[in-house]
């Protein structure tokens, strides 16, 4: 089926729901044109409906995209659980719950340096499978997640000799916030709650990589004593099996605090609406998650039929990270990439996931990846894919031009048509058109026996829309 | 005072090209916060503006993200208190036959001994290299990503933006040169956040455009000529993003890194900071006039097996360091380097071998005229009843105070009731 008969066969769309289906593509997934599946996906049920599918992730056959992600790479290899990502974010079409583990998998920020392959893999494919459901449950699947045990050294908190890493970023970023209210008494307290928490790391004897990675709990390591934070829970103590009760019920408490709910919102809403969402919207979502009892199903569905969420102030308004500007523009492109060779790209960008050194994760707020320090290495990524200078990401130009453009006008509407959603301003489009026009006058006739001749500066030209500052934001 | 010199900042917008009205939109749509702000228009115009000599006073502002142990970089060993705090990971004095021995400073403290360069300038004939001990400031924050706001921004509020980029607004005059701040960080850090056009680039070797001569002019033509007015304002931070990218490219042509040839057979390490120190010589030699760099060694957060990774992180700070000033040579008399950390750690260990977020740390000066071969600041002694908290040095320096002797003495002044507002200064006497 060839992507104009697609076209053609998509019902059209009622006028107030193009809009609403466009921003749902532009933030819902790791970037669409309409020739990209999830778009005709969107196109044939309507947005709403395609909403309410992705929020049911395993309703979604996505078992091309599965056998892809274990064969691609080892899981326990360092880059293991990264490229996994990478291979979801390309190629899977449940867009929502992977943008959504990546959302999560950045809250809740490891340093993949100081854990294994094995337990970031792991631990993606938990937040996979806990992104629509309770957030006490993935914030307990955290506190438990060998990743975050190795990277905030729960494993060292033991009685008598507290670490207090855990139990202060527990508090400041993953739940209460800052400014939650809590003194450093607290973080003492709390860090004695954890303790006795920690993994078992199992060698794999050929590769001696870690090839499994689990979570115990030492009664002999914990604090049995009794415990008290200032904003309102205790626990007198317990010894034994008991003692990790603690844990599991001030990690549910956390997550009921009404700091929590207004803070995880406000990230939510960041990330997938504006660097500076409306207090209202976000006080909306915030109700929603309250209302629910933390059920993230229920608080993302509401923040994406909020009525502010497609607003035209909240169009084309975030700035893409690293990862989301170079998966955009791969999944524009019908072509057999190495996902390897992407991976190493977005290293360059520095945005891979699991590589962000200290536990605040990446900057949700799009203005944060502006400036000079990271267009230049994306306009670099631009200049060099655009002139097949990459090797494993070569430009599908077949796909590009199915037929040879015979005018700089047809080959520009062709370019734009593919990697860029809404119009550009005009006088954009008018000075690429005769940037065009003027190539092709000087070597096209038609029947164009010199388009080897126009192909450098049709590869300019592309190397141009991926550097545009439109390129850069969704 | 502070009106005019506004005005003059101001004036100086808008009379180069008459887009106030959109740097005021930027403005208002809070690119302040994002640091994404600058007057590329006005730079384009100061970019016609001679060269100053080869006088520009230079800082270095190097920050060592995680909260460093300060107390084993310079270590209290003359304090009774320290050894018994510090069992298994503690600092001894030279041949105590301490587990690690460090490096004579006075009879108090010791150096890590992995800082064999520093300690050799702390203890040169005329020393330009100094510690300011029992630093941070009041009330404290054990969180890191408050306190080294709190340190970037020198307590003013995140409003207001970073200290550097305060001292840049209020010694603004029309002649300034294109680029004064230059960070080697992908994004501009809190401390030049502001106003004041900064920039930063994630290392010298990415200010380069590899692609087409045709497509650079092409993209630069269209991030000038494109109207903002209508844009949203992240869009407009979208497009003064690319309008910066071309305002660096064309300012740094001159450099070229991967032939930089350090002088007197400095050799810096590979890693980032000594990547980075080498890149900042490279500048500061090419006379451009830039007059702060920020640079950040990351890793400092050792709240386990604290021994074996604070002396990978102190060997590479030490060289780095020191072959950036065998680098600099005579040149060295206008930099002065300082280090900063967002809180000293805890002056006991943990069961972990590591210690947790404290209050008190220390910073190093290095270069310029400071005044070397001194520990500066009162010591608070590590007894229980002194400590924070029972846990933590206290500062009894702020570290405000330091850098303000680092702009008037060193930077040739500023005004310290806009950079350091509601500091009652304190003497420390290292400059």
């Amino acid at each position: 089926m060839s992507p104009e008969h697609v076209r053609r066969a998509a019902p059209i769309l009622k006028p107030s729901d193009e809009a609403f289906g466009k921003q749902l593509l532009a933030r819902a997934t790791f970037g669409a044109n309409r020739f990209t599946d999830v778009t005709n996906d969107l196109r044939t049920m309507g947005a709403g409906h395609w909403l309410e599918q992705q929020l049911h992730p395993d309703s979604i056959d996505d078992s091309i995209c599965e056998a892809l992600v274990e064969n691609v790479v080892d899981p326990t290899h360092a880059h293991g659980a990264g490229v996994r990502l990478l291979t979801r974010a390309m190629y899977s079409r449940r867009q929502l719950a992977w943008r959504m583990v990546h959302f999560l998998n950045n809250h809740f920020s490891t340093y993949r340096r100081h854990t294994t392959g094995i337990s970031e893999s792991n631990e993606d494919d938990k937040f996979y499978s806990l992104c629509f459901k309770n957030f006490s449950n993935v914030l307990l699947m955290s506190a438990s997640s060998p990743a975050m045990i190795d990277f905030l050294d729960s494993g060292s908190n033991v009685a008598g000799n507290p670490n207090e890493n855990y139990a202060r970023e527990l508090l400041e970023l993953h739940t209460i916030s800052v400014d939650g209210g809590y003194t450093e008494m607290d973080v003492a307290e709390l860090a004695r709650v954890f303790t006795g928490w920690r993994r078992v790391n199992v060698l794999d004897p050929v590769t001696n990589r870690v090839a499994d990675s689990y979570f115990e709990f030492d009664p002999g390591r914990h604090d049995s004593g009794p415990k008290a934070l200032s904003f309102g829970w205790s626990t007198p103590g317990f010894s034994g099996h008991a003692g990790r009760q603690e844990g599991a019920a001030v990690l549910s408490f956390l997550a009921g605090l009404p700091q929590t709910a207004a803070f995880f919102s406000l990230k939510l809403c960041r990330y997938f609406v504006s660097d500076h969402p409306s207090s209202a919207m976000v006080s909306r979502v915030r109700q929603a998650f309250t209302g629910s009892g933390g059920d993230l199903r229920t608080t993302v569905r509401a923040m994406f039929l909020d009525p502010e969420f497609a607003a035209p102030s909240n169009v084309r308004s975030k700035t893409r990270d690293g990862f989301e500007y170079i998966v955009n523009v791969m999944r524009r492109f019908k072509g057999d990439f190495d996902l390897i060779a992407i991976n190493d790209r977005i290293a360059k960008l520095r945005s891979q996931p699991h590589e962000f050194h200290v536990p605040t994760g990446y900057p949700e707020i799009g203005a944060a990846w502006q400036g000079p320090g990271h267009l230049l290495p994306r306009w670099q990524f631009a200049d060099e894919y655009a002139r097949d200078q990459i090797p494993g990401l070569f430009v599908p130009w077949q796909n590009v031009f199915p037929v040879t453009p015979s005018t700089g006008t047809a080959c520009v509407n062709r370019l734009l048509d593919l990697l860029v959603d809404d119009p550009l301003p005009e006088t954009t489009v008018k000075a690429l058109i005769v940037f065009m026009d003027h190539r092709f006058a000087q070597y096209a006739v038609p029947n164009n026996p010199y388009w080897s001749q126009v192909y450098p500066h049709v590869r300019a030209l592309m190397t141009l829309i991926l550097q545009l500052p439109e390129t850069q934001m969704h | 005072m502070t009106s005019k010199r506004q005005q003059q900042i101001t004036s100086k917008q808008m009379s180069s090209d008459g887009s106030g009205a959109t740097r005021r939109t930027i403005l208002k749509a809070g690119a302040l916060a994002t640091g994404a702000l600058a007057m590329p228009e006005s730079l384009a115009a100061r970019s016609a503006i001679a060269q100053p000599g080869g006088n520009t006073k230079v800082t270095v502002v190097l920050f060592q993200h995680g909260g460093a142990d300060h107390l084993n970089l310079y270590a209290p060993t003359g304090d009774a208190n320290y050894a018994s705090l510090r069992p298994t990971i503690g600092v001894g004095t030279p041949g105590s036959g301490a587990a690690v021995e460090g490096l004579h400073m006075d009879a108090m403290f010791s150096m890590h001994p992995a800082m064999l360069g520093t300690n050799h300038a702390f203890r040169a004939q005329n020393s330009s290299c100094a510690v300011v001990h029992a630093c941070g400031y009041s009330p404290f924050s054990r969180s890191h990503f408050e306190s080294m706001d709190l340190y970037e921004t020198a307590l003013a509020g995140l409003t207001k933006g970073g200290w550097i980029n305060r001292h840049l607004q209020v010694t603004a005059t029309p002649q300034d040169v294109p680029v004064r701040a230059l960070a080697l960080t992908s994004s501009v850090p809190m401390s030049m956040k502001g106003l004041y056009p900064c920039y930063s680039v994630a290392g010298t070797e990415e200010l380069a455009y590899s692609g087409a001569s045709d497509t650079k002019w092409f993209l630069d033509k269209l991030a000038h000529g494109t109207s903002l007015e209508r844009m949203l304002p992240e869009q407009q931070i979208a497009y003064q993003a690319q309008r910066d990218s071309f305002a660096l490219l064309d300012r740094f042509l001159v450099l070229d890194p991967a032939n930089y040839a350090p002088a007197n057979g400095a050799v810096y390490p590979t890693s980032h900071v000594g990547k980075h120190l080498r890149q900042i010589a490279e500048v500061i030699k090419a006379d451009l006039g830039v007059e702060f760099f920020a640079l950040e060694q990351h890793g400092w957060d050792h709240h386990s097996n604290l021994v074996a990774k604070l002396g990978v992180n102190v060997e590479d700070l030490d060289q780095a360091v020191t072959a950036f000033f065998d680098d600099l040579g005579a040149a060295a008399n206008n930099v002065v380097l300082v280090t900063m950390s967002e809180f000293g750690r805890t002056a006991a260990e943990n069961g972990s071998g590591g210690t947790d977020h404290g209050v008190g740390g220390a910073m190093l000066l290095r270069g310029g005229h400071v005044r070397g071969g001194q520990v500066y600041g009162t010591w608070p002694g590590l007894a229980p009843a002194a400590l924070v908290g029972g846990h933590s040095l206290a500062a009894t320096s702020d570290f405000r105070d330091v850098l303000r002797e680092v702009l008037e003495v060193h930077m040739g002044g500023t005004d310290a009731q806009e950079v350091f507002p509601g500091r009652i200064y304190q003497p420390i006497g290292v400059l």
